[in-house]
Parts: structure tokens; sequence; C-alpha cells
């Protein structure tokens, strides 16, 4: 910061104070400007503030004190030297106390408020540095906004706030494409941990030995290619926050692995000895049925207690087609910007196509449908024909089924979307309650058999 | 550049001897002799002189800059002392000679030492009466001294930027 960029507010009622003490600091090349009294200062406030303030503690009307109080309600961070008349130490030890960064007496010896000056406004320098790096940092830690306005998205809002300043384990669950990563940045985001990194690990990317070389890190020559030591992720999100994807992956050797240092929160690595201490929180995401996977003994039922702390379940998009048109409306937005296209609308046609679509891929799949249309479409508006739908693929029913076997299976998927709303399903059905029932009953279909 | 007038009374005839041989090199120097009655500016509280009073009534020399010196504490009453003062971009400045002294400081005599601060003060007062303000440069002599020492540690000439400034 060059002088001519520190400026000051003198004020004093005393005109040969303001005079003198003005031209001198003007002549050291600070911006100086003054003020007769409080009043005069305060008019002034209302336009702009200054860096540093040196107020006379005795003028008529409001005291410097006063104005202090004042002045710091506008501009919080202002640096306040008080001037007292004669060593009034009582005076100026309270206006230190109330946040002034220090006072002079009058006269003032050149030396001390040539330094007084340069410091102070070096203060103000660090201070206005600080909250620019600061507000840097928070952009780039900010956790990502889950766009939806849907009750449940709020719900996922509330559940995210809850939990993220505490160190609790959280496990998200939902269907492939539903946001899960996301999820766990903002919690990652939310934490006071968010300084930290966020280490990310996909289980079902990677091999047993490779992922347990990947979590645990490994010693020189633990296995053949092991060339150096390697620190692994476990160590990596020290201070910071593992996500674990696909956690329903595992195998039941890495399970226990994993179960230990979770609870140990301490490990070794591969082919070492030393015992690696790591404070991190777990986040694991899965979209597999755990449960099943018990009762079928692939997935260890300890592990599963100490992951299940905190559950955050993701809905799938098709049962909350209401977040569509913002989620829309965020990729449209989204690939304008990185395309370069004045793309700014999409018809009406087309939106309710989209929220009608059962979307089997989620978030994913609709992101891609929006980034294909943006490519295609020449115009300012997204239409029905710049989308495609994969209504084709969708999951057909095996060819050698009889009608009966066709018309059970369609019942029990309509229930299952409806979470067994038996009216609802008769509505899609076309077809009223007690039809249900009876069909139900001839096919031996019962709620807890299938729930 | 007009002339430059270094006035002095005779309790500081002494000075007549003393090297300007550095302001010589900026500006054509005069020395004159002439006594002020400085007990017109006498604050008798803080038995000091008030430098502000005495420039404010201290007529315009026709056509030159004027240095008083003095043996007197100048004083201008927001500070405690000043070792000089100028009117900026005006005519006259006032230089004390008592706290460039080292012997005010209790230190030895030291004619060659008060010769060297002298001659960084008249120069520094004639470039505020010049319109130049104090300069960042350590060693500018323009640099804002308010100790001794501080005096001691700047250089006895003009930085470049600060050269550049002064009118030809």
């Amino acid at each position: 910061m060059t002088r001519q960029n520190v400026s000051i507010l003198i004020v004093d009622d005393e005109d040969i104070v303001r005079n003198s003490l003005s031209g001198w600091l003007e002549e050291d090349g600070y911006q100086v400007d003054t003020a007769q009294n409080a009043y005069e200062a305060l008019e002034a406030l209302n336009r702009r503030t200054w860096e540093l303030y040196f107020l006379d503690i005795k003028m008529p009307g409001m005291d410097g004190v006063e104005l202090h109080h004042k002045i710091r309600e506008v501009d919080p961070q202002a640096i306040v030297i008080m001037i007292t008349a004669y060593a009034a130490v009582d005076t100026a030890v309270r206006a230190l106390k109330d946040g002034a960064y220090d006072y002079i007496t009058k006269p003032f010896d050149p030396e001390d408020i040539s330094r007084l000056v340069h410091n102070a406004a070096r203060q103000r320098q660090l201070e206005k540095e600080n909250i620019e790096l600061k507000d840097q940092l928070e952009d780039l830690t900010r956790a990502p906004k889950i766009i939806g306005n849907s009750k449940h998205i709020h719900e996922i809002n509330d559940l995210i706030d809850t939990v993220a300043p505490t160190d609790t384990t959280v496990i998200i669950r939902g269907e492939s494409g539903t946001g899960k990563e996301l999820v766990a940045r903002a919690i990652h985001s939310k934490s006071k941990r968010k300084f930290f990194p966020m280490v990310i690990v996909n289980c079902g990317a990677l091999s047993e030995s490779l992922l347990e070389s990947e979590l645990f890190g490994h010693e020189k020559g633990a296995f053949t290619g092991a060339m150096q030591r390697r620190k692994g992720k476990l160590e990596l999100a020290d201070k910071g926050t593992l996500f674990l994807d696909e956690i329903g992956t595992l195998t039941p050797k890495t399970q226990i692995d994993l179960l230990r240092a979770i609870e140990n929160k301490e490990f070794t690595r591969l082919g070492g000895n030393e015992v690696i201490h790591t404070d991190f929180r777990l986040i694991c995401a899965t979209n597999a049925d755990l449960e099943q996977a018990i009762r079928e003994g692939t997935f260890r039922e300890d592990l599963f207690y100490r992951l299940q702390v905190y559950t955050i379940q993701l809905r799938p998009l098709r049962e909350r087609p209401e977040d569509i048109p913002d989620l829309v409306r965020f990729f449209i937005e989204r690939y304008k910007r990185a395309m370069n296209k004045p793309v700014g609308n999409i018809e009406n046609k087309a939106l309710s196509m989209l929220m009608n679509y059962q979307w089997p891929g989620n978030i994913r799949e609709l992101e891609n449908a929006i980034e294909r249309a943006m490519v295609v479409v020449k115009g300012n508006v997204l239409r029905k024909e710049h989308f495609i739908l994969n209504n084709s693929i969708r999951e057909g029913m095996p060819s050698d089924l009889s009608l009966k076997e066709i018309e059970k299976k369609h019942i029990l998927s309509v229930l299952d979307r409806f979470n067994w709303n038996i009216s609802q399903a008769a509505r899609i059905l076309g077809i009223d309650r007690v039809t249900i029932y009876k069909k139900l009953k001839e096919y031996g279909i019962s709620r807890e058999q299938h729930v | 550049m007009s002339d430059l007038r270094l006035v002095i009374p005779d309790s500081l005839s002494r000075i007549t001897n003393y090297s300007f041989d550095v302001v010589s090199q900026v500006t054509k120097l005069k020395i004159l002799k002439q006594e002020i009655e400085w007990e017109l500016y006498l604050d008798p509280v803080r038995r000091q002189y008030n430098a502000l009073q005495f420039l404010n009534n201290t007529k315009a020399h026709h056509n030159s800059h004027s240095v008083y010196l003095t043996d007197r504490d100048l004083f201008i009453p927001i500070f405690t002392h000043v070792f000089g003062l100028a009117e900026f971009g005006g005519c006259s400045a006032v230089i004390s000679l008592l706290r460039l002294d080292p012997a005010f400081y209790g230190l030895p005599f030291n004619e060659n030492l008060l010769q060297q601060r002298l001659q960084k003060e008249v120069l520094h007062e004639y470039g505020h009466l010049l319109g130049l303000r104090h300069c960042i440069q350590y060693d500018c002599v323009m640099a804002s001294s308010t100790t001794a020492d501080a005096l001691d540690i700047k250089g006895m000439r003009f930085c470049e930027i600060c050269s550049r400034k002064l009118p030809v």
C-alpha cells in the first residue's frame, strides 16, 4: 500500500490541530480530510469511509468516544487513534478498551506520530488483505448447491446442514446419478474440515489388492511393482474427509481391514509395520441394497452398523419431477456458458416431456440429455426434437412371459413405484381399487412379501 | 531557480564558515545577517518558540526564498518540537540548530556532524519551499526525519524522482 492509498480523517474542533496535522500528514503523502466536529464527520461517513481516523476525545457536542462507537457501526474495521489534550489516561484507556488502535497526547512527538501512522496503515493493509484472501478461499471452498425446490431437496439440505458440522460418519444412499457425490461435497464444504482435502475413492473401480493399496498405501517392496513407499487415501485424508463411493462392492477382506481402520483411526501400510494414525471424517455412498447383501452374507453386518450412523437417502428423479424445471434451467445455464451459445430457454412441450420421463439414469442422464440438446440446437430455444430419451431401452419384459405373468409384474412395478399406495396405482392402471385387491389375491401378492 | 537567502543572527555567525557546497550546487546561496525578535513568538508555558506564528508574520521577500536560522527551540502547537518548518510552496522557512547539535542529546559537540545535519535541513526545507513533499526514498534529502538519527541516515541530495519535480 503506498501512502497515496491511505486515507485519513481528522476530527478535531481546534483549527490549529486540524490544519497542522493534516498539513504534516499530507506532506508525508497521505490523503487527508478533516471535520470540525462529530456531526460533520458522521455526515461525511454517509458518503465514504477512511482507512484511519484521528478523533479528538474532547469536543463540544458529541465527544470522540461516542463518535468512535458510531464509526465502528459503519466501518467495523476502522483504525481509530484518539487524540487527548493532556495525558487523560482514564479516557484514553477506556477508548482503547472500546477498540481504539492507540491514543496520542497533544502536543505530539513527531516521531511517535510518524511511527503510529505507519504502523496503523500497515495493520489496516494486512487486515484488508486478510479479508480478501479469506473471501477468495471461501469462494474455493464454497459448498455446491443442491438444485431443486421439492420438499425432498429441502429435507436433504436440512440433513446436510445438521450433520456437516459434526464428525459423524454419513452414508448416502440412492440410485446411480442421484447426486451422492455432490451431497458428500456439500457436507465436506460445510464442515470445519473444509480447508483440508476431501479424498474420493471409488471402491467399485479397483480390484481388491489395488483398492487395498489405494486405501492403506504400501511400503517399498510390499509387492511386485511397489517401487517406492506410497501414502494411502486414508492417510491423505488426514484432517479432511474420506469419501468411499460404491461401498457395496467391497470384498470381505477389505471390509474387515476398513472396519478396523475406521474403528481405531489407525492402520498399517501394506507390507509395513508402522502404525499410522489418521483423522478423517468418513462419508460412504452406495446404490446397492446392503440389507439384502447382509442377508446373503456378502456384506459384513458390523461394518454396516458402523457406517449406518446417519443415513441420507436420495430419492430418484422420477419421484420428484417438480425438481426437473430447476435442474433443466441450471444445466442450460452451465452449458450455455461452456459452449458459448445464446440458448436461454426451453419450450413448454419439451419441458413437460422431460418431466414425464422416467429418468432411470437420474440427474446424470438429465444432464447428458441437456448437453446433447445444447449441442444440436440451432436457435435459442430447446425444443422437443432436440432430445433423445431412451424410452426404447426401458426395461422391457422378457418375451417368454404369459399375459398373466406380465400383468402381475406390471401391477407389482406400479405398486412399487407408488410405495404401495393402492389408490394411486389403481388410477395409473386404469382399474378401480377393488379390482387391484382382487388381482393381488389372485396372484398371491402381499405387501409384506415385496417391501 | 530563484536564489536562496540564508538568514542568520549574530549569535550564529560561526555558521558563515560552514560549508554549504551541496546547497550551492542546487541554487545560488546568499548568507545574510539579521536579528529576529524571537520573544514575540515565545510560549511562556512551553518555553519554546512558535515556528508557525513566526512564518505567518514573516513577509515574503520579493523573488527569493528565505531560510531563517535560530538557536531557539521551535515548536508548532500540535508537536512537541520541530527541527524546522517551511511554508509549503511559499517563500519562508525556519530551522532551529538546537536539536541538530549532538550536545543537545548529551553527546560531545561535533561540528562536522552539525554542519552535515544543517545542510540537509536547509536543502529539505528549501525543497518544501519549491513544492516538494516528503519522499519515501530513505536516502533522499526529502525523506521525513523526525529524529536526529533519521537525519543522519538520509543522504544529502534530492533523489532522481524529486530532482525531476524541481522547477528548472
